[in-house]
């Protein structure tokens, strides 16, 4: 009984610290939203661990040296990163609620994703002119399967930031947008992230002997 | 055989076995602390939780001083989300855009997708999305549920 006592009043004394009212709902969405960044990311693991199992499986097909052109990733990559910079400019006009600024932000980085979009979709489709299907071997499927789910994300993405723009034009920065907003800014942060890892995993790893 | 003799049982008996306490089983922990049937909100006022099982060292308590405590709440007004079909109309629509996938039905998969999109659309774009409950009625709904009130 008195050691019973003795763990309440220690537990007591921990607690104390904690004891507040309910985080901002500003918070709340951000942590909700970096939960689905974590389970988005769960999932490209998934693929990259198939990837790197699969990359040999070529069925005497071709292989990533044969089809990669490192030309067209440069490019790519630099379009995503600079939009994740363009990006960071938008959420900081977006902090001091600025209109033009945000919307100039949104432009660039949509211009700069929708750039990336088109480069991986003009690699895809030449890649299946020549037969390079995701259907000819293994380490194709996990190829498609991987980029092209990153691709899928920056399409969705593209389609956000034209609903936040509508969004701030029709409603201003009232704090449902602001929220919308911030968390978009972290989606738009995380693909380039995964690009990052992408782009080390299949096009560099993927060209090296 | 066990399973459909206990959903018999269940449903046959349902107005004796009917729960009205919202603690049936004297439990210790903060979740068994709200009413039967539920309201919408979760407390009327943030419990003070100072150690592990909150609930039962509230009951452990209650003779002595709930009186003084119910007199002295104050309530504040709850923000809640409005109840709205959003998440039902989304699934309707992802049935039929997985469906047509299964069978390669592009058409129909594209059209799946630009429902449930629309609904999305809907959702972002609706003007009142929270509904603040009243003072009054979580008071009246407190006075009425002393289990929950003894906290």
């Amino acid at each position: 009984m008195n050691v019973a006592v003795a763990i309440d009043q220690v537990h007591e004394t921990q607690y104390a610290a904690s004891e507040a009212s309910p985080a901002p709902k500003r918070i709340v969405v951000a942590y909700g939203f970096w939960i689905f960044l974590l389970s988005d990311i769960v999932m490209f693991a998934t693929l990259f661990a198939t990837y790197a199992v699969l990359v040999r499986s070529t069925a005497g097909g071709p292989t990533g040296a044969q089809l990669f052109n490192q030309g067209t990733v440069a490019i790519e990559t630099g379009c995503l990163l600079v939009s994740s910079y363009t990006c960071g400019l938008m959420a900081l006009a977006i902090g001091s609620r600025r209109s033009t600024g945000t919307y100039f932000g949104a432009l660039i980085t949509f211009a700069l994703g929708a750039a990336f979009l088109a480069l991986e979709l003009r690699e895809f489709a030449n890649m299946i002119a020549i037969g390079a299907t995701p259907q000819r071997s293994a380490f194709l499927s996990a190829f498609f399967a991987l980029v092209g789910c990153h691709g899928l994300h920056v399409g969705a993405g593209l389609i956000w930031l034209v609903v936040m723009m509508a969004q701030v034009a029709t409603k201003g920065f009232v704090p449902a947008v602001h929220r919308r907003l911030l968390c978009f800014s972290l989606f738009w942060h995380a693909l380039d992230i995964i690009w990052v890892g992408l782009f080390t995993v299949v096009y560099l790893m993927g060209v090296s002997p | 055989m066990c399973q459909i003799v206990q959903l018999v049982v269940s449903i046959r008996r349902r107005e004796q076995l009917r729960d009205v306490t919202g603690d049936p089983w004297n439990a210790r922990t903060l979740e068994w602390a709200t009413a039967s049937p539920p309201p919408a909100w979760n407390f009327g006022i943030q419990p003070h939780v100072a150690r592990i099982d909150a609930f039962w060292t509230s009951k452990q308590l209650a003779g002595a001083k709930s009186d003084k405590a119910a007199q002295s709440r104050k309530y504040e007004p709850i923000e809640m989300p409005k109840n709205n079909p959003t998440g039902f109309v989304t699934a309707f629509f992802a049935v039929i855009t997985g469906f047509a996938l299964i069978w390669h039905i592009w058409w129909l998969a594209a059209l799946g997708a630009f429902g449930a999109f629309v609904t999305f659309l809907a959702f972002a774009f609706r003007r009142h999305d929270e509904v603040e409950i009243p003072v009054e009625q979580i008071a009246r709904f407190d006075r009425a549920h002393q289990a929950e009130a003894a906290l």
